[in-house]
């Protein structure tokens, strides 16, 4: 019971901000961030108190006893069909919890100084909570169904969030395009479910895991894969990824909470929960999807001005990493990475809202409401005005660019072990993902310094913004410090040699990659052990070369920025880079003019053609009808033979009201009559 | 079982003659004060009793044979107790009644209440007649209670002369089945019947017997005596005699015929009338006389609690209709609607109470405006009157189907069935009169509204039950069922 509590308070605290603050805000205003702030204190040291008792794999002795706790309850049932409701928490759940709550908190702590002065300030702290209560709901749900449920709260808050500032033209746009593009995946997600649900016959992850080996494996893999369909809308993956960028319209804060530490990552968290379950050959998909996105996003990267857009792009690009580790049988890495991305990530997209803020505050005082403070050729040099924010990005930068004694080292170098072991095992095709893999490390180290370069370094591009930028006020640096110490390797494995990553947090989820109903994850991972090396050095050689190439290209300038595009476009990858890959374009093309055109047809046929012509002259028909059977109804149904029974029943109430005549004689007489008339009459028949 | 082992069964009962006892006693030594607590711990207590016990349908049969304790006898005194207590509540709101008379009443009633009791437990000629006594006698009296008014005694009279008339029809059919058999206990007597030859005897009997019960549940023909009584009783005798003594009359009825006269000798089974006496005819023809004539007459009343006599009688009629199928179904289907009529019926009558306390109105006419005067409790008796109509989305509905769905199951008397849906449509019209006359005439009331929160919350809260038992029947309809 009091876990159950325990448990629960990850939902009632949050939830409980939102009622209060949808309520109540307008009366609390600028209290109403100390009462989320508050609220998210105490979820933080709930989850520090949960974490606290997770139990670390005993690698000496090799036990395996799993620490969960798990409870259900009968949402309702009607004939065959019963759903639960229940939470099941391992070191998993117990970790993820952790994150949420740790950014949540930092991210309510940030918000409180960048959203000062916005005309909704509650209402911005309500959609927080909910939001931390859905995702909440994601991590804790034991099963699918309930998985589900919450799957469409986050996308209902990231709707409200994307949405916040309404009252622009691209906000609600773009909480359309991100809401209808999840939809897409949510219903390839809710077949699969139900796939599952009517060949297991139940919603439980634990019980599908179990009960899945009496399928039909080619439907398996169906249902596996449609299933894996809500990740790739929600973890914005190929082709769905469309969304993510354009959610950079929100509140900066949302950015780094949502889109890039942890909605985004629900998909990688769901398809880890369901990793045991998938077929080989769907996991092959899952990795080509993972691929593909990571290197294609990382191009994408490259040719953007916008700050945000960058990191948005790079959260793609990662998301993309930790789906094709999952693909490669390597979902300790995959998770491994989801953490420390969560921490570099969003540090970055804080920092990014630190130099936003300064650069609207400047543009604000300058009374310009036409530059574009987002750009980043309107920035340059900023590192001498804001000293924390700078150091805090460098961190964060090396963290994500793969630098040894950064976190991103640890997790991406597994990703990249896992991938190189995959193409030893497979050969031929499979060549693609290291390659992928390898290219986007490179790419993403690349762009991210030159995100640095464009931003802090140099000379400043316009000289009067330049003069009022200030450094952030303490609630939006100390998230800020926080996370960028989190981004160092050692507060994940408390050890300084920088080419290890064992350590306390790979401790905590070790045991997880060892279980998968079609694949020897021993075989995996040794194979994994085997080509670690390999891919240690082949990382740190991209790494390496692409943050020397940043260098050259950026910092010294060494190398002209036209020319090198020149280059690239022979083969057409810079206007591919600059136009996202057409992909928005494509989609236009063979999806929304298509859809629009045929709408467009079929109003016509219903309007123009069948309401107005057809409908309508049944309209005039009917009129004409209606007049002489109204004629018929009224004059002789109505006023003869209807009336005429009410007055019938009218006319026996009259007589049989005789009966009741108050004279208690003829009562008794006529009770004795009816009787012996009953017993005569009667027994006779 | 014996008399003095029998006790633990009959403890509710013993508490209420305490209680009507001691309330008299109370009242004798100027303490008159204490007596409404006393009655309402009694009953509480009355109640608690009742809960603790538990027997099968079978039952135990203690005093020797005279009583039974069954689980079928629990749920009609569940009944009875509820719509009794509510009753004495409200009764001290009521500007009819004397206040100097109040103890004589309640101690009247728990006499009454005593007898009903005792009507759902008999299963000896003895105890069936004496507590269909019980209950008449001390009911002559409430009818009477207002000894000034003319319109009281003149009930009061026409009842006794009626009752007394039914009780000696009903004494000589039980004289008849006592020469038959030789014993006074229903199932003995069952045992006897079947070495009958000719069904007159018992035919003959049966049905004057069917006279001391059909009185009891107004029952056409015996119904005569119904709106005179409720008319001139004081409205919350009148409220209390439509539904507990109906309850108690059917369990009675329902023990009695199903015992004696059935194939089966038990509750629990489904069965035919006994050999050759096809009485399950003459229930069905009396059901849709009784109907009839109560929506027929109900129609042209203007006096409300007349009108809502007639409506008792008609609602006694769509009882009967299930119990002429005489299967266990039919049983359930009368028990389930009795508990969704009493709430029905006595949050209507509870808001004639209301209306008449505050002013002063008798008339159906009169009653117009009130829809603006007291919103809110009007829209309650909206929804009573639509549920004692029958019509969705209230419990008379869900009722009402089980009504007919017994009917239609067993496959005979489809003719019954038809009576049945025409009468619920004339009943429509005059459960509707009320509603057009308490919105849509324009008269403003000029006294002004003294709610009593007892009455008020009494009203609400009977009345939500319409919409309760609509949504979550299914609940009551599986607990009486897991009673049989």
């Amino acid at each position: 019971m009091n876990e159950t509590l325990q448990i629960a308070a990850f939902l009632l605290l949050p939830i409980l901000s939102f009622i209060v603050l949808i309520f109540f805000g307008k009366k609390l205003n600028g209290h109403s961030s100390t009462l989320g702030l508050s609220l998210m204190g105490l979820m933080l040291l709930n989850a520090l108190i949960l974490i606290v008792n997770a139990e670390p794999y005993n690698l000496t002795a090799k036990t395996y006893e799993k620490w969960s706790i798990y409870n259900s309850f009968e949402w309702f049932s009607t004939g065959n069909l019963s759903v639960y409701l229940g939470y099941y928490v391992d070191n998993i759940t117990a970790i993820m919890l952790l994150v949420v709550a740790l950014i949540g908190f930092l991210v309510h702590l940030y918000s409180t100084e960048y959203m000062k002065g916005d005309p909704r300030y509650s209402r911005y702290f309500a959609f927080l909570g909910i939001f931390i209560f859905s995702m909440n709901g994601i991590v804790l749900a034991d099963s699918l169904i309930m998985m589900y449920i919450f799957w469409e709260l986050v996308g209902l808050s990231s709707f409200l969030l994307i949405g916040f500032w309404f009252e622009k033209d691209r906000p609600p746009m773009a909480a359309n395009k991100a809401f209808l593009t999840n939809r897409v995946g949510d219903i390839g997600m809710f077949i699969g479910i139900m796939i599952l649900y009517f060949h297991v016959g139940s919603f439980n992850i634990k019980e599908i895991v179990g009960g899945v080996s009496e399928m039909d494996p080619g439907l398996l893999t169906l249902a596996g894969l449609l299933v894996f369909m809500g990740a790739i809308g929600k973890s914005a993956q190929f082709p769905l990824h469309i969304w993510l960028p354009d959610a950079m319209e929100g509140p900066t804060p949302v950015s780094a909470l949502i889109h890039a530490a942890t909605m985004v990552a629900a998909g990688v968290y769901m398809t880890f929960r369901i990793f045991p379950f998938l077929t080989p050959d769907a996991l092959a998909v899952v990795a080509v999807i993972g691929a593909i996105t990571a290197l294609m996003a990382a191009i994408t990267a490259i040719t953007r001005n916008d700050i945000k857009a960058v990191l948005a792009y790079s959260t793609i690009s990662q998301l993309g990493y930790m789906i094709m580790a999952l693909g490669v049988g390597a979902p300790v890495y995959a998770f491994f990475h989801l953490v420390t991305h969560a921490m570099f990530k969003a540090c970055l997209f804080l920092c990014s809202g630190s130099v936003i803020h300064a650069m609207h505050h400047s543009l604000h005082h300058l009374d310009d409401h036409h530059t574009d403070p987002q750009d980043m050729s309107n920035m340059g040099g900023l590192k001498d005005k804001m000293p924390i924010t700078h150091a805090a990005m460098l961190i964060s930068t090396l963290a994500i660019a793969g630098v040894p004694f950064f976190s991103g080292f640890l997790s991406k170098d597994g990703i990249l072990a896992a991938v190189l072991s995959y193409y030893y095992k497979y050969d031929g095709w499979t060549i693609i993902l290291p390659i992928a893999g390898f290219g986007a490390a490179m790419i993403t180290a690349f762009y991210m310094f030159r995100l640095i370069f464009k931003t802090f370094y140099g000379i400043p591009k316009k000289k009067d913004i330049y003069k009022h930028i200030h450094e952030s006020p303490l609630a939006m640096t100390i998230p800020l410090m926080l996370l960028s110490v989190l981004s160092f390797a050692f507060a994940f494995t408390a050890n300084l040699n920088p080419l290890k990553s064992w350590g306390w947090f790979k401790a905590l989820i070790y045991k997880y990659g060892k279980n998968h109903n079609f694949l020897n994850m021993k075989y995996v991972n040794s194979g994994i052990e085997s080509a670690h090396y390999d891919a240690m050095y082949l990382s740190l050689f991209v790494a390496s070369i692409g943050i020397a190439l940043s260098v050259l290209i950026y910092y010294l300038k060494k190398v002209d920025v036209d020319k090198i595009a020149n280059l690239f476009n022979l083969v057409g990858l810079y206007s591919l880079s600059k136009n996202k890959f057409y992909i928005d374009k494509i989609y236009n093309m063979i999806f929304y003019k298509p859809f629009l055109f045929q709408t467009r047809t079929a109003s016509f046929i219903d309007w123009d053609i069948y309401d107005q012509k057809i409908v309508d002259a049944w309209g005039w028909i009917t009129l004409k009808i209606s007049k002489y059977t109204g004629i018929s109804d009224y004059s002789i149904l109505d006023q003869k033979i209807i009336d005429g029974t009410s007055h019938l029943t009218q006319y026996v109430s009259t007589k049989l009201r005789k009966t009741q005549s108050g004279v208690i004689q003829n009562y008794l007489l006529g009770v004795l009559a009816i009787l012996v008339v009953f017993i005569i009459v009667i027994n006779q028949i | 079982m014996n008399n003095l082992q029998s006790i633990q069964y009959f403890l509710p009962e013993l508490l209420i003659v305490q209680l009507a006892l001691s309330i008299i006693i109370l009242d004798l030594l100027s303490l008159k004060r204490w007596v409404n607590i006393c009655v309402y711990i009694g009953l509480g207590c009355s109640a608690l009793l009742l809960c603790q016990l538990s027997s099968p349908i079978d039952g135990f049969h203690i005093f020797n044979g005279m009583l039974i304790n069954d689980s079928f006898s629990y749920y009609f005194k569940w009944i009875i107790l509820i719509s009794t207590a509510s009753i004495i509540v409200i009764s001290n709101y009521s500007k009819e009644l004397d206040r100097e008379y109040s103890v004589e009443f309640n101690a009247m009633i728990l006499f009454v209440l005593l007898g009903m009791f005792l009507m759902t437990n008999s299963i000896d000629l003895l105890m069936i007649y004496l507590s269909i006594e019980l209950v008449s006698i001390p009911s002559y009296v409430l009818a009477g209670i207002l000894k000034n008014d003319k319109k009281s005694n003149e009930a009061s009279l026409k009842y006794v002369i009626f009752g007394s008339f039914a009780s000696g029809l009903m004494l000589f059919g039980l004289s008849w089945l006592y020469g038959i058999s030789g014993s006074t206990n229903i199932y003995d007597i069952y045992n006897s019947l079947a070495l009958v030859e000719s069904p007159y005897m018992i035919y003959i009997s049966l049905m004057l017997i069917l006279v001391g019960f059909g009185y009891k549940i107004s029952m056409a023909p015996l119904h005569y005596w119904t709106p005179d009584v409720y008319e001139g009783s004081p409205t919350v005798v009148t409220a209390f005699f439509s539904v507990a003594p109906k309850a108690a009359g059917f369990a009675i009825l329902i023990r009695t015929f199903s015992i004696l006269f059935t194939d089966a000798n038990s509750l629990s089974v489904n069965t035919f009338p006994i050999h050759n006496v096809n009485w399950s005819l003459v229930v069905a023809v009396l059901s849709a006389i009784t109907m009839s004539i109560g929506n027929l007459l109900a129609l042209k009343q203007d006096n409300v609690k007349r009108m809502l006599a007639y409506s008792t009688i008609s609602h006694v009629g769509f009882m009967l209709m299930a119990f002429s199928t005489t299967s266990v179904e039919g049983n359930i289907g009368i028990m389930f609607y009795l508990a969704m009529y009493m709430f029905m019926n006595l949050s209507a009558f509870f808001m004639v109470i209301h209306v008449e306390n505050n002013f002063n109105v008798k008339n159906i006419e009169d009653w117009s405006g009130i829809g603006y005067k007291s919103p809110v409790l009007s829209i309650f008796m909206v929804l009573s009157l639509v549920s004692l109509a029958g019509l969705p989305p209230t419990s008379g509905f869900v009722g009402k189907v089980y009504l007919f769905r017994t009917l239609f199951a067993t496959e005979q008397f489809y003719w019954l069935g038809i009576v049945a849906i025409l009468n619920s449509v004339i009943s429509l019209y005059y459960y509707f009169k009320i509603v057009k006359s308490m919105y849509f005439s324009e008269k403003v009331i000029e006294e002004k509204e003294n709610i009593q929160a007892p009455v008020y919350t009494l009203i609400v809260l009977f009345s939500a039950q319409n919409i309760l038992f609509y949504m979550y029947w299914s609940d009551l309809y599986n607990y009486i069922k897991g009673l049989f």
